[in-house]
């Protein structure tokens, strides 16, 4: 971890405190069912929208952020329930991505219990807490209607046909938005391939297989519960995780309108698990080198760290073809990360990752960053460094600036070394 | 025995759909009350993927999961059954949770199916118990229970060929029915099995589905015609374990019928003078 070079870019976010002033949100603020969003090309952020059976693109406006400044917003549904004149039960978070210029975290929040609920995404500026609504409805922003592909020229959906499918995520590689759904009376795979600008073409891929055992041959249908493209042995790659949580890899060449695919299972991440967030992390070693990491987060289960370079192993292997664990299994170096509370994760800068996470203590909703690579901040523990007559001998130099570092980082810029006189 | 669900579908092409429900429960609908658990059977295979709960008025969307639990006949839980999901799965009026039982261990060949094998095994009784869960008005349902025996693990596809039909007379409003060998997920019955005329026209009429999933009635809002309607039926047609019209859920390589998820098949019901 570069702490020095961080603590020059370190900034402080100052958090707004509310006006007490109910903020009237108006049509264009809100939409039916927002279940996850994703951001593509020129900083469009994609809003799929799961009972209404549509993929929204809106184009968003925003000033370049560089600095890696965190969010220490704690208590962030009581801010935002005070804002719009609500309960903070009734703040349910949905999604959350961090903007790739501006850092600003857009979280889609499901405004209450009722079936007609609406859902509106707001945008928090790390430096200064501002909270604004995304306008989802604007001018500039395009909408494509999920087709269910075999029934065009028939009705089949009897009952109740835009709540069938959950968009569970989404994903924009190169000209095509990627969508995966779970519906509640199928247990089939659902992919679909949509060309981005919108112009009415949409593929489905007829199945997804996830290859399990080669003695058997035995071959099953799943839902893509979280995927993300990324480069493994110089190809392009999608990395999927299913909702038991195998862990599966496709090329992107092979995702074709109508093809049958067979997904590579090349690890098992634990059974009794649905996985919510995967993204590629940067971490340097204690050696100095940068290098590139698999993480997801579970809901179930603490988070699962893997480095890029094992998954590519993994891809050239055999997959997980007769092998037998109980635990995590298949690839070389799957860490277990403490991720146990965080509800949604995103990459806010190269130093840094945004969560929203629920407070064990106080049931809170808070909006956090956390250095990459650490997985943890120091202000949920309380260790002997806390204690008032702690001193720092010499040799922990490097763990007293990494401490006061951190402390500024998640506001405590009163706790530091100097200001408790312990240096 | 329990009440047949009358399901109002007017099939009318292109327009939103229709559809209310008329539910013959037994309790008053006033009251929050869970009004059945599907499928409504009390014997159930070992595979089984998927079960209903239907609820008369909208719920909390969220954190009932937790609150479902499958416990065995020593009384107690089977730990892991259910599948927590990230979203719960609730049709658009919140009046029906879909509970799917772990996949992972449903499945065979996955790392949790050999370690842990499945939740449910042949030969046993067991409990389905839903605690009080609370609607959008922050009612709470009473604890409810559902009983069921398990036997072996259903490894058929539903198969159109061994379907039996029973035929109206032309003149009459008595319904078609069609018997199944086996019982068929009832949202999938609703969603997959579609009656035209011979230019493809929706056919007006009420869908009830019957015999603890077994059967599906037609009663259609004016008097059959003599002479051909279409009976379309989706490849997607699902029984209770996940098994459709193209292979089973849990299927060897290259051995499903059709490499499309997404076909349709059409049968032609000739109705008699």
């Amino acid at each position: 971890m570069k702490i020095t070079s961080l603590l020059l870019f370190l900034m402080i976010a100052v958090v707004t405190t509310s006006t007490g002033q109910t903020y009237k949100l108006t049509a264009d603020q809100t939409l039916e069912g927002i279940t996850v969003l994703a951001f593509g090309p020129d900083n469009v952020l994609f809003i799929g929208n799961s009972k209404a059976a549509k993929i929204h693109a809106v184009a968003t406006e925003a000033t370049a952020l560089t600095d890696p400044v965190p969010y220490n917003m704690e208590g962030f549904d009581q801010v935002i329930s005070e804002k719009l004149g609500i309960t903070p039960r009734e703040v349910m978070v949905m999604d959350m991505k961090i903007h790739p210029v501006s850092q600003e975290a857009y979280i889609a929040i499901r405004l209450g219990y009722k079936p007609d609920a609406k859902s509106v995404i707001s945008i928090i500026h790390p430096a200064t807490g501002a909270i604004r609504f995304l306008a989802v409805n604007a001018g500039n922003s395009t909408s494509i209607t999920l087709k269910n592909p075999a029934s065009e020229d028939l009705v089949f959906w009897e009952e109740t046909p835009a709540s069938a499918l959950t968009i569970t995520d989404m994903d924009y590689h190169d000209g095509y938005l990627y969508v995966a759904g779970l519906t509640n009376s199928d247990f089939a795979s659902n992919l679909r391939k949509i060309a981005y600008p919108f112009n009415d073409s949409q593929e489905a891929v007829k199945s997804i297989e996830i290859y399990h055992a080669v003695h058997t041959q035995n071959e099953t249908r799943a839902p893509i519960r979280t995927m993300l493209f990324t480069e493994l042995n110089g190809a392009p790659t999608l990395v999927a995780s299913y909702t038991c949580t195998p862990l599966v890899t496709i090329p992107t060449a092979a995702i074709k309108s109508g093809a049958s695919i067979t997904g590579k299972t090349i690890a098992e991440l634990g059974y009794g698990n649905t996985p919510i967030d995967m993204l590629v992390v940067t971490t340097q070693g204690f050696d100095g080198k940068m290098s590139k990491s698999l993480l997801i987060t579970h809901k179930n289960r603490g988070g699962s760290m893997i480095p890029l370079n094992s998954v590519e192993a993994g891809v050239k292997g055999a997959g997980m073809a007769g092998q037998r664990a109980m635990f995590a299994a298949g690839l070389n170096g799957i860490q277990q990360i403490p991720t146990a509370n965080v509800m949604q994760v995103d990459v806010q800068n190269p130093q840094m990752l945004a969560m929203v996470r629920r407070n064990m203590e106080t049931g809170s909703i808070d909006l956090v960053s956390e250095l990459t690579g650490t997985f943890l901040r120091l202000s949920d523990f309380i260790s002997e460094y806390d204690f008032p007559n702690y001193r720092y001998p010499e040799a922990q130099t490097p763990t007293r600036k990494y401490h006061d570092m951190v402390k500024q980082m998640e506001g405590y810029p009163e706790l530091t070394s100097d200001k408790m006189g312990r240096n | 025995m329990r009440t047949a669900i009358s399901i109002f579908v007017m099939l009318i092409g292109g327009i939103n759909p229709i559809c209310s429900q008329q539910l013959k429960a037994t309790g008053s609908d006033q009251q929050l009350h869970v009004v059945e658990v599907l499928p409504s059977a009390d014997t159930l295979p070992a595979n089984l993927l998927r079960m209903y709960v239907r609820f008369s008025k909208p719920m909390k969307p969220v954190g009932n999961l937790e609150k479902i639990h499958l416990i065995s006949e020593e009384g107690n839980e089977v730990p892991g059954a259910i599948f927590n999901n990230v979203h719960e799965l609730w049709n658009r009026e919140q009046t029906r949770l879909t509970i799917l039982l772990d996949p992972s261990r449903v499945k065979t060949g996955l790392l949790s199916h050999d370690e842990r094998g499945r939740a449910l095994v042949q030969g046993r009784r067991y409990e389905l118990v839903i605690d009080a869960l609370t609607d959008v008005d922050d009612h709470m349902t009473a604890p409810f229970t559902k009983s069921f025996y398990v036997t072996e693990e259903d490894f058929s596809s539903p198969d159109s060929d061994l379907w039996h039909i029973k035929m109206p007379r032309a003149g009459s409003q008595t319904p078609l029915v069609i018997q199944f060998p086996a019982m068929l997920d009832q949202l999938s019955l609703l969603q997959r099995l579609k009656l035209t005329d011979q230019e493809n026209r929706p056919v007006a009429g009420k869908v009830e589905i019957a015999h603890q999933e077994t059967a599906w009635r037609f009663y259609p809002a004016t008097d059959w015609k003599q002479g051909g309607y279409i009976l379309y039926v989706h490849s997607r047609l699902e029984d209770p374990s996940g098994n459709n019209l193209n292979g089973l859920f849990d299927h060897k390589a290259g051995s499903l019928r059709n490499d499309s998820e997404d076909t349709i098949e059409s049968m032609i019901i000739t109705i008699p003078e």
